[in-house]
């Protein structure tokens, strides 16, 4: 199944499916980099789509369908400040992402490996590798935070 | 001569390095990539009249010959390291080119040293629990090793040695850096100087009437960190001096040898001493905790922050001389500098993490793998087929 499918299957957002990185703003889209944006298919900002459905849930940002080998994967994104302060309201997100995958959204939970990245807005980054706080964004599967993603 | 800056070209495995001091300046990177060559040379074209008074008072001629003054200046073999022809070795100090064989010609020798250099294998002035004299060591031993050494017995023999209590000491360190070093480096024991037979030693007690414990029973840590605690001392003069004598640089190789990071902690509260002082500071290391109180002290000077907030990494009482020391060093200028495998150096003072820089962004390595590592968990986690999600 590609992106757009999964995402057009999945009633909550169905109608916030945009080609390529469209769905993301402008200086957000400017900060995810891919060697060949051709395999970036397509996006969709669950954040917006979901804002009325569930005003008050730590929403989850952005969905990105990415070429990777012979199939697409679901790259997950979310845009927010990098200080430590902000590790609890990550944590809740990534939960609320992976629920909502896990209950509403089965089609691209399926395309859905390893990618779950966090992405600094502009403010400089206060989270070290070797600090406590990094260890436990991995040890749920959290990457980042980072300034730019390289996707491959 | 007030050096803002030295380069070194094709010295040994340096190419270039070209650092400009700050107040603070911390060299990073891999083994072997010319760290102590550098803040040797520092030594030398600082301390050049110093070096050479020392070397002869000690009976040790070069023949004003500059491979023969490498050997006994690095250790022996190092005279390898400088290379002549079209591709030259050269110094660089303030951008202006010196002739090195200067550095072997007898100068006007000086009493004075300028730079007080603490070696890594500063343990080695240590035999027996009391420090070695400078013609103890053999050639083949740098001078550095050998000077910080001589210097360690004559603080024992002119200053401290007649005192038996050397651990706590009122007159040098400052409550709160007794309170903590007690704490996480001596564990409560005192640093004593015994007598065994006629011999004087330094040993550990718990109490004055407990039995001694030698140096060879001492931990690897306590090992390390007592001849860099002698440093300290002669450093942090008593009564109401602030520097000791002409000394205007401290080069400490390494200040986290053998040590935890609670103890790295106060040995870096130490260094914020040393700065407050109006001491400019190098040193070199291999951890990142040093990095850490560097991208702290940057991050609360880009902030504006108040400069207690840098008391709150070290976890001290917030006294008011402790609040004169954070807000003095919250002034001071900080530079950290990458040696890399190649042989050349990088600026890393700004330690972004999110730096597309590698080096930058990996603090010269010391936090690249801890990152390599997070990125494997959480690949982990996430596979196979989501199982993080259950948490």
């Amino acid at each position: 199944m590609t992106f757009r499918l999964a995402v057009e299957s999945t009633p909550s957002v169905a109608a916030f499916y945009r080609p390529g990185l469209q769905a993301l703003s402008k200086h957000d889209a400017q900060r995810i980099h891919c060697a060949n944006s051709r395999r970036l298919t397509g996006s969709v900002n669950v954040d917006v789509a979901l804002r009325a459905a569930q005003p008050h849930a730590k929403r989850w940002d952005y969905g990105i369908g990415l070429r990777r080998g012979n199939g697409e994967v679901a790259v997950w994104v979310e845009v927010h400040p990098a200080s430590s302060t902000s590790i609890a309201v990550m944590l809740d997100k990534l939960r609320w992402l992976k629920n909502w995958l896990q209950t509403q959204a089965p089609a691209l939970h399926k395309l859905t490996q390893d990618d779950f990245y966090w992405l600094s807005t502009g403010a400089p980054i206060a989270i070290t590798a070797n600090s406590k706080h990094a260890k436990r964004l991995a040890s749920v599967g959290l990457r980042g935070p980072l300034r730019v993603l390289a996707l491959k | 001569m007030n050096i803002t800056s030295l380069k070194l070209e094709r010295i040994g495995q340096i190419q270039t390095a070209d650092i400009s001091f700050g107040d603070l300046t911390v060299l990073v990177g891999p083994q072997a990539t010319g760290k102590s060559i550098f803040l040797q040379f520092l030594k030398l074209v600082a301390d050049t009249g110093y070096v050479h008074d020392q070397l002869r008072k000690h009976g040790i001629d070069w023949k004003r010959s500059l491979p023969e003054f490498l050997d006994v200046y690095l250790g022996e073999g190092m005279r390898e390291l400088w290379h002549n022809g079209e591709q030259a070795s050269t110094i660089t100090v303030n951008n202006e080119p010196i002739d090195a064989t200067d550095l072997a010609r007898p100068l006007r020798r000086s009493k004075k040293a300028l730079v007080f250099y603490i070696p890594a294998q500063r343990v080695l002035s240590l035999a027996n629990g009391w420090p070695r004299p400078f013609t103890a060591f053999s050639s083949e031993d740098p001078f550095s090793v050998r000077d910080f050494s001589e210097t360690f017995r004559i603080l024992m023999e002119q200053e401290l040695g007649r005192t038996d209590a050397l651990f706590p000491k009122t007159n040098r360190l400052k409550k709160e850096y007794r309170d903590l070093l007690s704490q996480h480096v001596f564990g409560g024991f005192g640093l004593r100087v015994d007598r065994h037979g006629s011999q004087k030693r330094l040993v550990l007690r718990h109490t004055d009437t407990s039995k001694p414990i030698p140096y060879m029973a001492w931990s690897a840590g306590q090992r390390e960190f007592v001849p860099l605690l002698m440093g300290l001392y002669w450093l942090l003069p008593p009564a109401k001096v602030k520097r000791r004598g002409e000394i205007e640089w401290v080069v400490i190789e390494e200040p986290e040898m053998g040590l935890h990071p609670n103890a790295i902690s106060v040995v870096l509260l130490l260094v914020m001493e040393l700065l407050w002082r109006g001491y400019r500071v190098c040193l070199s290391t291999h951890s990142p905790h040093v990095l850490d109180v560097v991208w702290a002290l940057r991050t609360i000077q880009q902030r504006n922050a108040d400069s207690t907030r840098l008391l709150d990494v070290f976890e001290v009482v917030k006294t008011e001389p402790m609040k004169r020391v954070a807000n003095d060093v919250c002034k001071k200028k900080v530079r950290v500098y990458y040696f890399d495998r190649d042989g050349w150096t990088k600026d890393i003072s700004n330690l972004d993490p999110g730096s597309q820089d590698a080096s930058e962004a990996g603090w010269g390595g010391l936090s690249e793998f801890s990152g390599r590592v997070n990125d494997v968990v959480a690949s982990v986690v996430n596979h196979p087929q989501l199982p993080g999600f259950d948490q």
